[in-house]
């Protein structure tokens, strides 16, 4: 009896927690027979093969998604300057891209169900630290100094 | 020690960019819609309340014409009372310490209060300029004083909250200079310093919140003479 081909669980993002827009289709990564085991099989037409043995199979991890839907962190890093030709850089695109990031950290920090201090206080430690940034070319000649 | 103490309110630039646009839609990603749930998350509730009572505190007084102001007022009071309240956080810039800002804030809402009196009640407004029970002799002089004083409530709602905001940041500076140019000779006046710089930002707190306030309010008692 041959194994059963190996199941993998979905993908597990429920579609409630992706806030208003749909969710982005995850990155389907389907087991493949690798083509080395896959050459010597070419041949096979008439009954049923004999199964193979288990050291033979390759499992490579080969992503059935085009690399304009790929995540930042799945890409290679060969692969990283077309994987930015091709984002979406018109105002549309770029409003979008806030708008995801924006209800990222809200639904993770803020509308949950127990929020603390936390998800507020991020923000403003980081608009505390732009503004530092803004200001440093009038806030270095406010150093302590004997001569000013 | 600093070279100038009013350096903190000079309009941030980035390479040549006004940066002071970005300084004012900040407070806009602190409140987010409100969602269709019966129960939301906490901000969300905490900031719900907060606007109920201030509409609710802004509104009673006005009859059903005001009421079409509630946005207004609102959104205003949420605005100023986020700038103020961010500006107290360090090296952050706050636009209504500029008087241009506050003045662009004061004269277009209190005209349009005036405007909506001369034109809905002209007499009724115009008849606030004397209050009643006047002595007769005093008339001419009373109406004149009352029209300055009309006519200078734009100048005083912008001056005012720009000169609170001003002052307050001006004393937290000069005292935690003082402060820290004291530490090495005599600290414990230091330490008394730092006390009253406690003591101060605590004030600054409440002179912001209540500064908004006060704006506000005063918006709306000039438009429930006029409405």
């Amino acid at each position: 009896m041959a194994a059963p081909p190996p199941r993998f669980p979905p993908d597990l993002l429920p579609v409630s927690l992706s806030g208003p827009f749909p969710p982005r289709p995850a990155a389907a990564t389907r087991w493949r027979r690798c083509r080395v085991s896959a050459a010597g099989r070419q041949g096979d037409r008439g009954p049923r093969p004999a199964p193979l043995p288990l050291t033979a199979l390759c499992l490579c991890l080969c992503p059935a998604v085009p690399l304009k839907d790929m995540k930042l962190l799945d890409v290679k890093l060969g692969q990283l300057p077309t994987w930015l030709a091709m984002r979406d850089f018109t105002p549309g695109g770029i409003g979008g891209a806030l708008r995801r990031g924006y209800e990222r950290y809200y639904n993770k920090y803020i509308n949950v169900r127990k929020g603390g201090l936390g998800g507020i206080s991020m923000v403003l430690a980081g608009y505390v630290v732009i503004s530092y940034m803004w200001s440093y070319s009038h806030l270095k000649h406010d150093r302590r100094r004997k001569y000013h | 020690m600093n070279l100038s103490f009013f350096d903190q309110f000079s309009s941030p630039n980035l390479l040549g960019i006004p940066l002071i646009l970005l300084s004012l839609l900040f407070p806009t990603l602190l409140f987010p819609s409100p969602n269709n749930r019966w129960i939301n998350n906490r901000l969300s509730t905490i900031q719900t309340w907060l606007l109920h009572l201030i509409t609710k505190q802004l509104m009673v007084p006005l009859n059903k014409n005001g009421h079409k102001w509630a946005m207004m007022f609102t959104s205003l009071m949420v605005m100023l009372l986020t700038i103020n309240l961010l500006g107290l956080l360090p090296y952050t810039f706050t636009p209504t310490t500029q008087l241009s800002m506050n003045m662009a804030l004061a004269f277009p809402l209190w005209l349009a209060t005036l405007l909506t009196g001369l034109r809905n009640q002209p007499s009724a407004s115009l008849a606030h300029l004397l209050p009643e029970g006047t002595p007769t002799p005093l008339i001419p002089a009373l109406i004149l004083i009352e029209t300055t004083s009309l006519l200078i409530r734009p100048l005083a709602l912008g001056v005012r909250l720009t000169a609170n905001l001003t002052a307050g940041h001006l004393l937290i500076q000069l005292i935690s200079t003082a402060s820290i140019a004291l530490m090495p000779t005599l600290p414990a006046v230091s330490i008394l310093t730092m006390i009253i710089l406690l003591l101060l930002t605590i004030l600054e707190v409440a002179v912001a919140m209540i500064q908004a306030y006060v704006f506000v309010l005063l918006l709306s008692l000039y438009l429930q003479e006029n409405i």
